[in-house]
């Protein structure tokens, strides 16, 4: 799967995986910074840099609430925010999915965040559920207004 | 045990029937167990497993058993305890289930009744723990229910007894369940065709061609012993082509298909009603996971948890009865008495010598082990009834992602600093066998049991500051980093933690009690002879030369690659065999001053690291299988002298003198 980036400064679209502009970099090669292939503007890789992902998820925490609605995942639900599960993503494995069920975390259900670390737990009807972020992200949720 | 003797001959019937409870995790299904049968529990593996059921008499009814099979949350069945509950549904001496349910969480426990009378087998619903379900106001109308389920309905509080004679009473005369939930046709036209195949079993072939299309490896299994291979092989071929027919898993059809049906009859037997505030217990349970609020209360539980097993347990009672009772007192007497009745020299030596089956094996089952096994079923039966070890898993997660575990194998760990060789009893509550193979190499490897701590802070406690502070270090950046690869290497996925967060209760002190002793009384009859082998299989070593041997063998390795005096050799392999003599050997070398403060460092961490005692590799191998025990030795053993080489090196070359 090819992840785009966008430059910050000229708007150009491009995969910093490629490293189209790290071949005439004199530093290493390797370093999580990523240039732009046609204005040279240099912008981070949070695919690359761990400490980039940290400080984008607590950005993300932060304004989800301002975030559109659409397309969006448990993952992305601030703390007490309550939403309504739309869809919940094959790539789980059914065996996780059936115990998910199982919780009563099927799509339809309502949800309320409890809190999102360090692992989210929410609450499903009666029923306080944790469940790691990296299963969150497969659960699609739409939020009222 | 009654378990036990049934695995012995598990065709053979037992007279009396048996009544199965069954039910999710956390609804109270213990204590609903131990309300409905007297004190005599027994506690065992079911058979061919190593899941812990308790069997007992039911009070109600003379000739009933009660078994109270291990939390299932939904059929097929995945994990060992689900296929265990699955196993006892297909029990030809099932006389009726029990499903025991949260009456709070109706909508989660109408799903599996449904799927639980499909077996038609005699069946009642408890509706447990109805006063919780009352304070969030809701009504349910049990008359209501058990007319659209077919089945009697009981509310139910178990912890005070409410409903128990009205259920005790429907358990004795139930009729066989009729509920029945109507799948897509395609999934209709396969069971009916495969139905009309099986063999006659205990539960209606419906409900088995049912399991069998949604993949549970139970039903799979007691198929495969029932039926011929071509009969086997169509109905295999008849599973694929309805997966392919519906386009996806076949369970997930028959989950909708039984949700839409639960909520049918929920809206009809209990309307949803307002939802209240959060109220304390809630808070309490709340604050308890709370990324900041929740780590003093969780560094306060599991020092609690650890002081009571490894300072009070390990230490003042192993105390009392290993140094001053049997030491001063009991061996003594059962030694001169030996002494005077035996004539052999040999035979002598194997009860009473210094590897003796009493000295060394019964010592250490009763005065060494028991009053840690006391301590530790008895904090484990409390924080297992608080709800609060969900909470300790969920603050832990992060920690044990990076060895490729999740937060459950926090419990282990902790307790890997009491005593190894009862954590490896605990990796049972972990969730599938990579899991628990992981954390049994970690605690044989990286985790210092009491016995070791004690040794190392008496130790290093004298040498500096600074010398605890490079082996706590070392130890660490070993558990995380072999952690980190093992679990690379060691195949299967990780386990994501997806886990109920259940209120916070406060756990009843009878209940925990007879399950401790339960629990202590399966202890004594199957870990004792563990330890008996143990000291034949010294006392076979010590006599036949083998133990000088290995010494000698070891010497070269302790002297020119550790750079210890030889006489460590002897302590270290000592230690592994009997802890006493091991510790006692490096105590006066050090008091002897024959060990420098890098030697003293180098011995604490190759110690450390090498594998606690021959008690738990025996246990590693009761747990986890032969193979995976020598596989974990032969991997800890080197690696402690590996790490403890590069330490004395390391240490040399930085010229550290403590």
């Amino acid at each position: 799967m090819i992840r785009l980036a966008t430059c910050s400064l000229c708007g150009h679209r491009f995969d910093p995986a490629a490293g189209q502009a790290c071949a005439s970099c004199p530093i290493a090669p390797n370093c999580s910074l990523v240039c732009c292939p046609r204005c040279g503007h240099v912008g981070v890789d949070p695919g690359r840099s761990r400490l980039a992902r940290a400080l984008l998820r607590l950005q993300a925490g932060r304004s989800a609430t301002g975030r559109s609605a659409a397309g969006r995942s448990l993952a992305d639900l601030p703390r007490d925010a309550e939403a309504k599960v739309t869809g919940v993503a094959p790539a789980l494995g059914d065996e996780l999915i059936g115990r998910l069920h199982a919780y009563g975390l099927t799509p339809g259900c309502d949800v309320a965040v409890i809190q999102r670390r360090p692992v989210i737990v929410l609450a499903v009807d009666r029923t306080e559920l944790a469940i790691e972020e990296d299963i969150a992200r497969h659960i699609a949720v739409e939020t009222e207004s | 045990m009654d378990c036990h003797s049934r695995a012995a001959g598990e065709s053979e019937a037992v007279s009396g029937a048996v009544v199965a409870l069954v039910g999710q995790p956390n609804v109270g299904k213990s204590v609903l167990f131990h309300r409905l049968t007297g004190m005599r529990v027994a506690v065992g593996n079911y058979p061919g497993t190593t899941v812990e059921v308790a069997t007992a008499a039911a009070s109600f009814r003379p000739g009933w058993r009660i078994l109270d099979t291990p939390g299932v949350l939904t059929f097929p069945s995945r994990t060992e305890d689900e296929q265990v509950a699955a196993a006892a549904l297909l029990d030809p001496d099932l006389r009726a289930v029990v499903h025991v349910g949260d009456a709070k969480h109706l909508r989660r426990t109408l799903q599996l009744t449904l799927q639980l009378a499909e077996t038609g087998l005699p069946m009642v619903l408890a509706l447990n723990m109805a006063d919780e379900n009352a304070s969030w106001g809701v009504d349910i109308d049990p008359g209501q229910l058990s007319a659209a389920l077919g089945i009697p309905v009981v509310e139910t509080v178990a912890t005070n007894g409410h409903g128990l004679a009205t259920l005790a009473e429907r358990i004795r005369d139930c009729p066989p369940a009729a509920a029945h939930v109507r799948y897509p046709r395609s999934v209709e036209d396969a069971v009916a065709e495969l139905a009309a195949g099986l063999p006659p079993a205990r539960v209606r072939s419906r409900s088995l061609a049912l399991l069998f299309l949604a993949g549970d490896p139970v039903a799979e299994r007691w198929l495969a012993g029932r039926l011929d291979g071509t009969a086997l092989a169509a109905a295999v071929d008849r599973r694929a082509r309805l997966t392919s027919e519906l386009g996806g898993p076949v369970p997930s059809v028959l989950r909708a298909a039984r949700a839409a049906a639960a909520d049918r009859i929920l809206a009809a037997a209990a309307p949803a009603g307002p939802s209240r505030r959060p109220r304390l217990q809630t808070r309490l349970g709340r604050a308890a996971m709370h990324p900041v609020l929740g780590l003093p209360i969780m560094v306060a539980a599991l020092a609690a948890m650890f002081w009571f097993v490894g300072v009070f347990g390990a230490g003042v009672l192993v105390d009392l009865l290993e140094t001053q009772l049997f030491a001063e007192a009991v061996n003594p007497a059962i030694t001169g008495w030996v002494e005077r009745v035996v004539p052999f020299d040999a035979a002598r030596d194997l009860i009473v010598g210094p590897y003796g089956l009493w000295t060394m094996g019964m010592t250490y089952a009763l005065a060494l082990i028991l009053p840690i096994v006391t301590t530790f079923f008895l904090a484990f039966g409390v924080l297992e009834d608080s709800g609060y070890l969900p909470r300790v898993a969920v603050l832990t997660n992060r920690v044990f992602k990076s060895m490729g575990l999740n937060g459950r194998a926090v419990i282990p760990m902790v307790l890997g600093l009491g005593c190894v060789t009862m954590a490896t009893l605990t990796t049972r509550t972990l969730d599938g066998r990579r899991d628990r193979i992981l954390v049994t190499f970690l605690l044989a490897l990286a985790i210092p049991c009491s016995a070791q701590l004690g040794v190392v802070v008496g130790l290093l406690a004298g040498v500096s500051a600074a010398a605890v502070a490079i082996w706590s270090l070392v130890v660490l950046v070993v558990l995380v980093g072999v952690g980190w690869l093992a679990a690379q290497l060691i195949p299967g996925s990780r386990t994501p933690l997806v886990t109920e967060m259940p209120p916070l209760r406060i756990p009843r002190l009878g209940g925990v009690a007879v399950r401790t002793v339960a629990r202590l009384e399966w202890y004594l009859t199957e870990v004792i002879p563990i330890f008996l082998v143990g000291s034949l299989v010294v006392f076979a070593l010590d006599l036949s030369g083998i133990l000088g041997a290995i010494i000698d063998w070891a010497e070269p390795v302790v002297v020119g690659w550790l750079g210890l005096p030889a006489a460590t050799a002897t302590a270290f392999v000592m230690g592994f065999l009997r802890r006493d003599f091991g510790a006692a050997g490096l105590f006066a070398m050090a008091g002897a001053g024959l060990l420098t403060a890098p030697q003293l460092l180098v011995a604490m961490i190759t110690l450390t690291l090498f594998v606690p005692c021959i008690a738990s590799v025996l246990m590693i191998a009761r747990e986890r299988g032969a193979g995976a025990a020598a596989a974990i030795v032969g991997v800890a053993m080197p690696l402690a002298f590996a790490v403890g080489g590069v330490a004395a090196r390391v240490l040399d070359a930085v010229g550290w003198t403590g």
